[in-house]
């Protein structure tokens, strides 16, 4: 278990703009999804569905206790939740595609417990350049996408740590969708 | 893009994105003026909002613990078992991986799918599994499903089968990519219904069939895959799959209510499944949106939600199309489609442009509409409906494929009988209860009665079923225009459908003359057939009534176990027939109703029936002896008049007595409440021309105030229209009585009003025109006396216009021989 400090305190270096922070912080929430996911794996049924929602919020409570929950801590840990299993997925189909071309394997060690698949034929690598495109044109856009899609927020979620209604959540996630599937899709 | 232009861009695509496709070029014409780019760039990506569909929507964690047990699979590639050199994984399910494999048999290389059950999960249940879908894929030689072609155990013991390899993409990204107009995506959807029928006539079900299941060849074929949970219908022997398996194996965006409930599956459930298939297919969306929601919350939402209608996506798919679609997804799946080709056919009827089977469901929806609007509980709404929904609980597919084919015929015979004659006997009567429900009943009874003429049209000697058709007939012509009860004032349809009650009555009987119940029942749809008749002034032959009397008391005679009702009906025929026979002749008639009187009088305990047969027996009595007093007054007999008057007191008191026994009884419906202003009414036209002015309009108030109160619950009602203008008009009696001219004069136009627009709603009713006539006469007459002639002659001129198409009535004919 990571001592609370820790992440507190880089989260808080992370939100005064230290981007750096980002990665010390990254390992440390990664052993945790880690953890949960492999708990999980193990006490439910194989078949079972994992869900990044509930990965994310298992780690995020067992990371910080409640009492120190206050809302800023919360949406930065989503938004770095987000942002960090956007990292783990695209880092995944990074490996598998160097697998196929037969290249040195990347070591993503959540594997073992996180993998998945591309989704509806998704290409994960070409969604996170795009994303990183759109983030550009419009970071809230790109920011609300890395919110649904990796971590699979509710709008009313998305809403609530952004700070804005539901609607606005809806109608940008709409034009965002529109914009990254006329991307890769085309 | 500059930056300042970002939120202008954005709010145009919001605006733009909602709207049909050519309001948004509308649009865009007018807002992109000079900004080619923009518009370019807004167009990209409203088309691309049209094509993302659940783009991204879906985690890429979904499915993710299969991949996992997948890649644990992979020590398979490059292995070779059996016959088979794996190659590598081409997909994964919930039992089992699959690859593509190879098979050389001297020079040709055959490709085929190899699914191997997952390690560390061959349980006994899974292996048992296996097996079930290894027979199932045998029995399934059809060109539209993929071909088993070997089974086998692997080294380490894990069985394994081959199937046909099938090179293609799934049924929905082949309609997406290719871009398919819609009648080539039905005509896709339909060969895909060939395959399921076909394995439904193997006495199979699928219960996963989702578009990843169905793979479209280059040629445009399409291949049904994937029978891991399909389960074989035997006439022994449980699923042997255990719910809590299945469920954890099934896709619920395709499950179907009694699927992820855990009850029987049936070929419904495909028809449920290929249902949502066809809604994606079509819109590009699925009905009902899981995202993040939990169990329960996909479990509420299969269960319990309705979708929207396909075109309420895309409005082209308005009409037969939504209509094919909902019924397919309905919740409850004896309202489904019950055969897979019945589906398909509905959809090939589409597409040849005839008309389909599939109803919008309009009496549901409807009656959940009116008992919103009610404010009804939950709880009697909650019955209503589950009621309506049949629970009809029956066991499917336990014969061979013959008797099944019969047994389906004979149970949706019985179950269409069935919900037919709740909806005319169950639901009609208890929706009669409540106000405003008169257009309601209208439509259902119209609906239900289609469909037992349907039943009873091929040749079927079945008393109890013709029976429950005349009952039918009646129940549709009581909402049209029964006299006195609530109704749609539609005479003429009305009296076509006694008719249809007499006439399939009469001829059952003919056939079945020892069945007393059509005889009954006969004696019934006459008397309905004449008041209504006298009230369409076609009562002319007066040897009808006997024929009706003669029956009943052939009936009586022949089946004299319950001499009560055997009683209320005499009593109703010597009702009617006094109506009938005797139209003005007072003396005659009342004598004819006292013999009803008698009989009821005998009976202590009355029924309901009884009881009500009482109240009408009394009013009628009452009024007859107000009526002869009237006609005695004019004569100048004012003893006599009085006489008739004092007699008439004690009946009237009787009838409202005898309602409000009814109401205590039965509670206060409108029918009855009708009655009970009915009775107020009579007391105070009856203490009105006994000169008793106070009692009179405290009972004339009261009278008018629930006759307007049932005529605003129930706006559809005439019948109740009438009543208000008769509670006018007693008003305007009971004031002339009392010398008060003006007032007398503004009720009249009150009732005069309401007479007009009744008229025009329904110029055949007699009684209608009638009272136009007499009102429009009247006010002349009480214009005149007032000193205001040239209004009175207004009002003259126009009831002899209108006596022109109306020179039946008395007051006609006397303003006939004035001129």
């Amino acid at each position: 278990m990571v001592a609370k400090s820790d992440i507190t305190g880089l989260l808080s270096e992370y939100n005064n703009g230290n981007r750096a922070a980002l990665d010390d912080l990254f390992p440390l929430i990664y052993d945790e999804l880690k953890r949960v996911a492999a708990n999980k794996l193990k006490n439910e049924r194989s078949d079972h569905t994992l869900q990044p929602t509930a990965l994310v919020h298992e780690a995020y409570l067992r990371l910080i206790s409640q009492e120190s929950v206050d809302w800023k801590s919360r949406v930065q840990f989503f938004g770095l939740a987000a942002e960090m299993m956007r990292r783990i997925l695209t880092n995944h189909a990074l490996s598998r595609n160097a697998e196929k071309r037969g290249g040195q394997q990347i070591k993503i060690e959540l594997d073992e417990a996180l993998v998945f698949t591309t989704g509806r034929g998704i290409d994960l690598v070409a969604l996170d350049e795009a994303l990183t495109d759109l983030a550009k044109i419009d970071a809230e856009q790109a920011k609300i996408v890395e919110m649904r899609f990796y971590t699979g927020l509710k709008v009313e979620e998305i809403a609530e740590l952004n700070g804005v209604s539901e609607s606005t959540v809806k109608r940008e996630w709409r034009m965002a969708k529109a914009w990254l599937y006329d991307r890769l899709e085309r | 893009m500059k930056t300042t232009s970002r939120t202008k861009f954005k709010e145009i695509f919001e605006a733009a994105v909602d709207l049909p496709a050519f309001e948004r070029s509308n649009l865009l014409a007018d807002v992109c003026v000079g900004d080619d780019n923009m518009r370019a760039e807004i167009e990209k990506l409203l088309a691309a909002d049209d094509a993302a569909g659940d783009f991204l929507e879906s985690s890429p964690f979904d499915e993710s613990t299969d991949k996992f047990i997948g890649i644990r699979t992979q020590k398979f590639i490059g292995k070779t078992i059996g016959q088979y050199c794996i190659e590598r994984e081409i997909g994964a399910g919930g039992m089992g991986t699959v690859f593509l494999a190879t098979r050389t048999l001297g020079d040709i290389v055959q490709k085929v799918a190899i699914k191997i059950v997952h390690e560390g999960r061959h349980s006994e249940e899974i292996i048992r599994r296996f097996l079930i879908e290894r027979k199932i894929l045998a029995e399934l030689e059809h060109s539209g499903i993929a071909r088993l072609i070997d089974a086998g155990e692997t080294a380490e013991g894990l069985p394994y089968l081959a199937m046909e390899y099938i090179a293609g993409v799934p049924l929905d990204e082949y309609c997406r990519t290719n871009d398919l107009a819609i009648d080539e995506r039905l005509e896709l959807f339909r060969k895909v219904c060939g395959a399921v029928a076909f394995a439904h006539r193997r006495l199979i079900i699928h219960r996963d069939l989702k578009p990843s299941n169905i793979i479209v060849t280059a040629d445009g074929e399409t291949k049904l895959l994937d029978f891991g949970i399909a389960k074989l219908l035997e006439p022994v022997g449980a699923d042997t799959l255990k719910t809590a398996t299945v469920m954890n194996l099934l896709t619920p965006a395709y499950a179907a209510p009694e699927q992820i409930l855990g009850k029987t599956v049936t070929t419904a459930t495909d028809v449920y499944s290929l249902g949502v298939i066809l809604y994606e297919l079509l819109t590009g969306i699925r009905p009902f949106s899981f995202g993040d929601k939990n169990y329960q919350e996909i479990v509420h939402v299969i269960c319990e939600a309705d979708p929207l209608a396909p075109s309420s996506s895309h409005l082209q798919l308005k009409g037969d199309l939504d209509n094919i679609v909902l019924k397919s997804l309905r919740k409850d799946p004896e309202r489904r489609y019950q055969t897979v080709e019945q589906f398909s056919e509905d959809i090939e009827r589409y597409q040849k442009g005839l008309p389909v089977s599939a109803r919008p469901d309009t009496f549901s929806y409807r009656a959940a509409k009116f008992f919103d609007r009610n404010k009804l509980t939950v709880a009697v709404a909650g019955i209503f409906l589950i009621s309506l929904i049949g629970g009809a609980i029956t066991v499917f597919y336990q014969y061979t494929v013959a008797n099944r084919e019969r047994a389906l015929a004979e149970r949706r015979f019985s179950d269409v009988r069935a919900l037919a004659n709740n909806v005319v006997f169950r639901y009609n009567d208890e929706i009669a209860k409540f106000p405003g429900s008169t257009a309601l009943r209208g439509e259902l009874v119209e609906d239900a009665v289609k469909y037992l003429d349907g039943l009873s049209a091929d040749e079927i000697e079945d008393v109890s079923l013709k029976l429950e058709l005349a009952r039918a007939y009646q129940k549709i012509g009581d909402v049209q225009g029964r006299p006195y009860t609530a109704n749609l004032g539609k005479s003429e349809e009305a009296l076509t459908n006694y008719q249809k009650s007499v006439d399939t009555l009469e001829k059952a009987s003919a056939k079945s003359p020892d069945e007393i119940e059509l005889k009954r029942e006969l004696v019934r749809s006459y008397l309905r057939l004449f008041s209504l008749q006298l009230r369409l002034r076609l009562n002319d032959n007066p040897d009808n009534t006997t024929k009706a009397l003669k029956l009943q008391l052939e009936v009586n005679d022949a089946d004299p176990s319950d001499p009560i009702a055997n009683a209320a009906q005499l009593a109703d025929v010597y009702i009617t027939q006094a109506d009938y026979n005797f139209p003005d002749v007072i003396p005659e008639r009342i004598a004819a109703y006292q013999k009803a009187a008698d009989l009821l009088e005998s009976i202590p305990n009355k029924t309901s029936e009884i009881q009500r047969s009482w109240t009408r027996v009394n009013q009628r009595i009452g009024s007859n002896y107000i009526w002869h007093g009237e006609a005695l007054l004019q004569k100048g007999e004012t003893e006599s008049a009085f006489q008739n008057f004092r007699i008439a007191l004690p009946y009237n008191e009787r009838m409202s007595e005898s309602v409000k026994t009814e109401i205590a009884v039965s509670g206060g419906t409108p029918n009855l409440r009708r009655n009970l202003a009915g009775s107020f009414g009579g007391l105070g036209d009856n203490y009105s021309k006994l000169g008793d002015k106070e009692n009179s309009l405290t009972m004339l108030r009261k009278n008018l105030e629930i006759s307007l109160e049932l005529a605003s619950d129930d706006a559809k009602n005439t019948e109740a229209q009438i009543d208000v203008a008769n509670a006018y008009i007693s008003f305007a009696d009971a004031y002339e009585q009392f010398g008060e001219l003006p007032k007398t004069i503004v009720s009249n136009e009150k009732a005069l009003e309401i007479y007009k627009k009744l008229f025009a709603n329904d110029e055949k009713n007699g009684e209608v025109a009638n009272g136009l006539v007499l009102r429009m006469n009247k006010i002349a007459d009480l214009l005149e006396k007032a000193k205001r002639a040239q209004e009175a002659r207004n009002y003259r001129q126009k009831t002899i216009e209108l006596c022109k198409i109306e020179i039946n009535h008395s007051t006609c004919k006397s303003i006939a021989v004035i001129e």
